[in-house]
């Protein structure tokens, strides 16, 4: 009995590690679209918070942190060469006092309050809207490029006595058993590194 | 209930890839009214109310300057006596503003320097090529224009939302609003990782292992920022699950360190530590993950530890988080740990393998730390070099010397003295879109004195090195842990030189499993990996046993021929890969299947 028990523990633990990537990743998408004389690499990221428990975990207060990466690679030669990369963060979160979805974008040192939603719907629209990218962009001409554009989502970014402080003011609510499953599966992921969900989407190669 | 519906389209772009918002309209009294009636309606039905999210196409726009912003500016504005103006204003070209500037109602334009800080309330500010300010820019109620061809020196923080004021005389005065609750994560967003903290820390101290089992770490953590760098202090006493509450003599270590830090990515540390702590011997091999893991759930630790307690000093110089050199000088008494029976999920009722029993002495150790981290993601790294390189002086006294093979080592206690030198460097290298060739190169060891302490060997075993050879199961003369006819028990690393090189190529791998077809086709499994094909060479040997089969000459490699080799090949699904080895240079060696927790390297 001892075993089994052990061995139902074990098959959760591992389910929990390999299901939680795997949810994830069948929804969100990422696109690049090649820069044109006329305009610069365009990017979209889609169904942010499409993943149920990322949307549960937003709603309940947990703050998101989107990292977004655009590396510009030039193809070629013996090894491919990274000849610039931006990077900005937006972070979302649910105000339950306010009701209001707020996001701000930080790049860099610059910090931009875009507003606050009252769904995390129409933030999510906001989101993922199409965003142009003037930098980095091709120097060389006549050569090969690619972008590659880069997603990780955390949705547990605040400091452990925060979300004790939340766990114990019962916003999750939930059973004691599922509290304890939940713990379990978090308590994993975070060993593991694993509540940073990470995508990667590459666009096609081009010539400048 | 009816509320004003709007949809949140951007008001233009101003350049191509930066993002605006609405204004909020001043008039504000149909907004208060519409709260007002909404407050009256939650009021009534509080449980629908909290319970109910509002339809997802809708969206009611409420922008709202978070309260203690609105107080800021306001004082800012109100302090501000170099340059302060209610209409647009322009600092041309040349013109050199020697302190702080604020603008009410502008917009401003800046083409020239600015000394100090810049406050636009309630304005667009334009910022010409060339355009300098050294302290911070802070916008309220506006935007920026062409801040990618100016420099600032300080933070550039910007809220669309509109500042409400009253003016008294020259003085401004906020109209605020009782209800705002936002500024609570606001600010606290704001200030994340440069607020006064203080707390209680409850955390591992270490990894789950067969000599402490989970050792947790319990006490206060002092945080003050003071602008050009911050203090911290982390007090803890650390309380192992296996030995703290089951002897008459409590074991219970601490670890109290204070740092001083100036600058945030440039800089430099100096802090001290004291310390009684159980620290593992080899720690470059595997991730502190992967040996929890394979304690906890598969009853394997492939680490050796030992207790180290006493104090320390140090000085850092930091260049951004790429960089990092570090000084450290230490006074401590080390000694061994003995095996106890920690939990494990499987196999609990099988002994653990014997931690070996290292030296016990006293030791002052001299370390210079250099890290470069260039790689382009730490997870995920495609691009850039990683080198971590340790040299360290050692001297001291070994008390009660650690068995080891025969001929390993010719003395055990007495005074000691020694140099050793760890040197990890990695590249990565994308060579298709798909497809990268990545390398690793480890070596150290001892370089000059007398032979290294059983705390400072090295090996080239187990599934971080060489993993078509099992973990600790070679016997007799092995150039994985330099063990020659017998090996004490727990078969430490006995080493005095390793080298080891890893070479690997992945290439992206989409797994994906659909059901159905045309319009009813629906994907139910989605994977994004890597497969990979790996490579490694490695030994370690003597260089102080010259009775030793084991011993080369200092000057000397041994023959290739005696290197392990191995091949093999794995699957890499982000946070886990399965991977399976095959020795080469032992070719009755079977093969072995293991998981690595994300990245071999």
């Amino acid at each position: 009995m001892r075993v089994l028990a052990r061995a139902t523990v074990l098959a959760c633990a591992l389910s929990a590690l390999w299901s939680a990537p795997a949810v994830a990743q069948r929804r969100v998408q990422l696109d690049v679209t090649v820069p044109s004389p006329a305009n610069p690499v365009t990017v979209t990221s889609t169904g942010l918070f499409a993943d149920p428990d990322m949307r549960e975990l937003v709603r309940s207060g947990f703050p998101a942190s989107l990292r977004y990466r655009l590396e510009l690679w030039r193809a070629g030669g013996l090894f491919n060469d990274l000849e610039g990369t931006r990077e900005w963060e937006l972070i979302v979160q649910y105000d339950p006092s306010g009701q209001r979805y707020r996001v701000v974008r930080r790049e860099g040192g610059r910090l931009e309050d875009l507003g606050s939603f009252a769904t995390l719907s129409t933030a999510q629209a906001v989101l993922e809207r199409p965003l142009r990218i003037t930098q980095p962009a091709p120097q060389r001409q006549a050569r090969r490029y690619y972008y590659n554009f880069v997603l990780d989502v955390s949705a547990l970014s605040v400091s452990d006595m925060d979300q004790l402080e939340r766990w114990l003011r019962g916003v999750r609510g939930g059973t004691a058993a599922g509290a304890i499953g939940s713990g379990m599966r978090t308590l994993m992921l975070r060993m593991l590194g694993g509540e940073n969900r990470h995508y990667e989407r590459r666009s096609s190669t081009f010539v400048n | 209930m009816m509320v004003r519906v709007t949809a949140p389209s951007p008001r233009r772009f101003a350049s191509s890839d930066e993002w605006r918002w609405p204004r909020q309209s001043r008039h504000s009294s149909v907004k208060l009214m519409r709260r007002l009636a909404l407050a009256l309606l939650c009021a009534s039905f509080p449980v629908a109310a909290q319970g109910q999210q509002p339809a997802a196409d809708t969206v009611v726009v409420r922008a709202q300057l978070p309260r203690d912003v609105a107080v800021e500016v306001v004082s800012l504005f109100n302090a501000t006596t170099t340059l302060r103006t209610t209409e647009r204003t322009d600092i041309a070209a040349g013109r050199d503003v020697p302190g702080d500037v604020a603008v009410l109602d502008g917009p401003l334009t800046v083409a020239g320097h600015v000394a100090g800080r810049v406050l636009a309330i309630n304005s667009d500010v334009i910022l010409a090529r060339g355009a300098r300010i050294d302290g911070d820019l802070l916008v309220v109620g506006g935007e920026v224009e062409g801040s990618e061809g100016a420099v600032i020196g300080g933070e550039l923080r910007i809220y669309h939302a509109p500042l409400r004021y009253t003016q008294q005389g020259d003085q401004l005065v906020a109209t605020l609003d009782a209800t705002s609750v936002e500024e609570q994560w606001w600010r606290r967003f704001e200030r994340r990782g440069r607020r006064n903290f203080n707390r209680l820390e409850i955390a591992s101290a270490g990894v789950y292992n067969r000599v402490e089992g989970l050792p947790i770490r319990i006490g206060p953590v002092l945080y003050r920022d003071q602008g050009w760098g911050h203090f911290r202090l982390d007090a803890t006493a650390v309380v192992r699950t296996e030995s703290s509450f089951a002897s008459s003599t409590p074991d219970v270590g601490h670890d109290v360190r204070f740092e001083a830090r100036a600058g945030r990515q440039f800089g430099a540390s100096v802090g001290g530590r004291i310390y009684d702590v159980v620290a593992g011997v080899e720690d470059w091999q595997l991730s502190n993950a992967e040996v929890a893991l394979a304690s906890f759930f598969f009853h394997r630790d492939y680490r050796d530890y030992y207790g180290r307690h006493g104090g320390q000093l140090f000085a850092a110089l930091r260049a951004t988080g790429n960089a990092e050199l570090t000084l450290s000088y230490s006074d401590e008494r080390w000694r061994a740990r003995t095996t106890r029976n920690p939990f494990a999920f499987t196999l609990d009722g099988v002994a653990w393998r014997d931690n070996p029993q290292l030296d016990a002495g006293r030791f002052h150790l001299a370390n210079l730390t250099l890290r470069v981290d260039t790689r382009n993601d730490d997870l995920h790294p495609r691009d850039g070099w990683y080198l971590l390189a340790d040299f360290e002086r050692g001297a001291g006294r070994i008390d009660a010397a650690g068995p080891t093979s025969p001929n390993a080592r010719l003395t055990g206690t007495g005074t000691t003295r020694y140099h050793r030198i760890f040197v990890d460097a990695r590249r990565y290298n994308r060579i298709a879109p798909n497809a990268q060739l990545n390398m690793r190169l480890v070596t150290g060891g001892w370089l000059s004195g007398d032979p290294l302490p059983l705390e400072r060997r090295l090996s080239i075993d187990g599934p971080g090195t060489v993993p078509g050879f099992d973990f600790r199961s070679t016997g007799g003369t092995d150039v994985g842990t330099c063990g020659e006819v017998s090996s004490p028990p727990g078969r430490p690393a006995q080493c005095e030189r390793v080298a080891l090189a890893q070479l690997e190529y992945r290439n992206d791998l989409h797994v994906s499993v659909s059901r159905g077809s045309g319009a009813q086709r629906r994907t139910r499994l989605r994977l994004d990996g890597a497969w990979v094909f790996f490579a490694d060479a490695g030994r370690g040997w003597l260089v102080n046993a010259p009775a030793s089969s084991l011993n080369v000459g200092r000057h000397e490699l041994p023959p290739l021929s005696s290197y392990r080799t191995d091949l093999g090949a794995g699957l890499d699904f982000d946070l886990l890969g399965v991977y399976v080895a095959k020795a080469l240079s032992e070719p009755k060696e079977p093969p072995n299947v293991f998981l690595r927790v994300r990245r071999r390297f």
